[in-house]
C-alpha cells in the first residue's frame, strides 16, 4: 500500500506517539544495506583476471643401438680383411703376431667404428669363427685347412673400456653387459686378433687353397 | 490514512539519504538530516514547519571493466604424445577460443625448457630435446603471431628476448586486440627430429606448458 504522494507505508508509519521505532530502524538498516552494495559494486569495476590452459606433451627416444659415421647413421659396420698368405716358406702357418698385425693394417678403419646407444647400457655379443678352406676338407694328419684365433674387441665406455673377446674354439659367442654407456663420439669399438694357430700340434701344414674365410660378428644391442 | 488525520506532523526522518549521498561521493563527506512533512488536506491554515517532500539525489557511476577469459570448454587444454622424437619430427596445434572485451595478453610458460628425459645424460648424449612453441591468435584486427623457442620461455629463464614468455599480466604478455570468440585460435608446438648435438637418450621426455590471458592495461 502507498500513500497518494509515494511514501510508503513503513515510510509512514512514524508517527508522534505511535510505536514505529523498530520498523523505522528496519528500513534504515535496509537502505543502507543497499546502499552499500551499490557503493562497493562502484568501486569494484570487473576484476583483472589470469585465465589458464595447461599443454602436457610427452614423447619418446626408443632404446636402440646404431653405426656413427658423420652424419649418416646405419645398422651395420665392417669389411672384409683380405689376410693374403697365411702360410711360413715352409708351409705352417704364420706367427701370430704378424697375423695379427696383418689383419690391423689389412683391416684399416673397416674394423672399427663408432657405435652409440640410447639406452644407459647395452649388451655387446663377440662371435668369430675360424678361417677354413673348404677345398682342404679331410686334410691328412700333418695337415690343416683350419686357422684359429681369438677376436678381441674393446668397447671405449664414457668411463673406462671393455674387453670382450672370443675364441673360434668356443662353443658359444661371448655375451655380456657393457656396464654402461658407449662413449658418445670418436671411434669406440676395435676389433682386433690374437693367438692365431692351427690346432693339434701347432705345427701342421695348411692345405692350399684360395677359399680360406672366416668371420668375426659383433653386436651391440640395447639393454 | 488514520494516522495521517491524527497527527499533522507526519515525519519521515531522512538520516538515510544524508547516509547514501556519503556513500555515493565519498569525497562529499557531509550529513544533514530533512525533514518532510505530509500535508494534510483537512488541515487548512496549519503552517508546516518544513518542506512537504525530501528529494534525495544519489548520483550513481559505475564502469564496466572488460572480462577476458576463454570460451568455455574451449581453452587450451591438451595432452600430446610422439614417439621416437629422435628420429622423427612432430608438429601439434592445439586451438583456443578467447572472450576478451578488450586488448588483452597471452603468455606461455614452459616447465622444462624443452622435452625433458629424468635420466642423467653423459657427456656426449643429451636428456633434452628443444621445439618451437607458436602463437596464432584470431583478432579484430586480424591474426597475431609469435614463436620462440621453448628455451627462451622456459620458467627458470630470467629474461627472455619472447615476446609471450611467463604468465599473462596486464602489462606481460604478447598483446592482443580485441577478440571475442573468434574462431582460428591455437598454439602450435613442433620439432624437426632431433639433429644434436649429441645423442638424446632413450626414454620418456615431458614438459607442459602454461597458456595464461590476461585483460592488457
Amino acid at each position: 500500500m502507498s500513500s497518494p504522494d509515494g511514501w510508503s507505508n513503513r515510510d509512514l508509519i512514524e508517527a508522534p506517539g505511535q510505536s514505529g521505532k523498530l520498523l523505522r530502524k528496519k528500513t534504515m538498516k535496509k537502505i543502507a544495506l543497499i546502499a552499500m552494495t551499490a557503493a562497493a559494486a562502484i568501486a569494484s569495476p570487473a576484476m583483472a583476471q589470469t585465465v589458464t590452459g595447461t599443454i602436457n606433451i610427452t614423447g619418446s627416444v626408443a632404446a636402440k643401438c646404431m653405426v656413427v659415421s658423420g652424419t649418416a647413421v646405419s645398422s651395420t659396420f665392417g669389411t672384409n680383411v683380405a689376410m693374403g698368405e697365411l702360410s711360413q716358406a715352409d708351409g705352417t702357418l704364420k706367427d701370430s703376431a704378424t697375423l695379427a698385425s696383418t689383419f690391423n693394417s689389412v683391416g684399416g678403419t673397416g674394423i672399427a667404428a663408432h657405435v652409440v646407444c640410447t639406452s644407459a647400457d647395452a649388451t655387446v655379443t663377440v662371435d668369430a669363427d675360424p678361417l677354413v678352406s673348404a677345398s682342404g676338407a679331410g686334410a691328412p694328419t700333418g695337415y690343416s685347412n683350419t686357422v684359429s684365433y681369438q677376436a678381441d674387441v674393446t668397447f671405449t665406455k664414457t668411463t673406462g673400456s671393455s674387453l670382450v673377446s672370443n675364441d673360434t674354439t668356443a662353443a658359444a659367442a661371448t655375451s655380456q653387459a657393457l656396464g654402461g654407456r658407449l662413449a658418445a663420439s670418436g671411434t669406440n669399438v676395435v676389433v682386433a686378433t690374437s693367438n692365431w694357430r692351427t690346432l693339434g700340434t701347432g705345427d701342421e701344414l695348411l692345405t692350399s687353397g684360395t677359399d680360406y674365410s672366416g668371420k668375426i660378428v659383433v653386436t651391440v644391442s640395447p639393454l | 490514512m488514520l494516522l495521517g488525520r491524527n497527527s499533522a506532523k507526519w515525519l519521515v526522518r531522512s538520516a538515510v539519504t544524508a547516509f547514501a549521498l556519503t556513500l555515493a561521493h565519498p569525497a562529499m563527506a557531509q550529513s544533514a538530516t530533512i525533514t518532510a512533512y505530509f500535508r494534510d488536506p483537512a488541515l487548512t491554515g496549519y503552517v508546516y514547519p518544513g518542506p512537504a517532500n525530501a528529494i534525495f539525489q544519489i548520483p550513481v557511476t559505475a564502469s564496466v571493466g572488460g572480462t577476458c577469459g576463454f570460451a568455455t570448454g574451449q581453452a587450451p587444454n591438451a595432452t600430446l604424445f610422439h614417439a621416437n622424437i629422435d628420429t622423427t619430427g612432430w608438429s601439434d596445434q592445439v586451438p583456443f577460443t578467447a572472450e576478451c572485451t578488450a586488448p588483452w595478453r597471452i603468455a606461455v610458460s614452459s616447465q622444462n625448457g624443452a622435452l625433458k628425459n629424468s635420466g642423467a645424460a653423459a657427456t656426449g648424449y643429451q636428456n633434452r630435446a628443444p621445439y618451437t612453441v607458436s602463437l596464432n591468435v584470431a583478432s579484430d584486427s586480424g591474426t597475431v603471431s609469435a614463436a620462440c623457442p621453448v628455451a627462451e620461455i622456459d620458467q627458470a629463464v630470467g629474461s627472455s628476448p619472447c615476446s609471450f614468455k611467463g604468465t599473462a599480466a596486464p602489462t606481460t604478455g604478447l598483446v592482443i586486440p580485441r577478440s571475442f570468440g573468434l574462431s582460428g585460435s591455437y598454439i602450435q608446438v613442433a620439432a624437426p627430429a632431433y639433429s644434436g648435438p649429441d645423442v638424446l637418450i632413450s626414454g620418456t621426455y615431458n614438459d607442459t606448458l602454461i597458456v595464461t590471458i590476461s585483460p592488457a592495461s
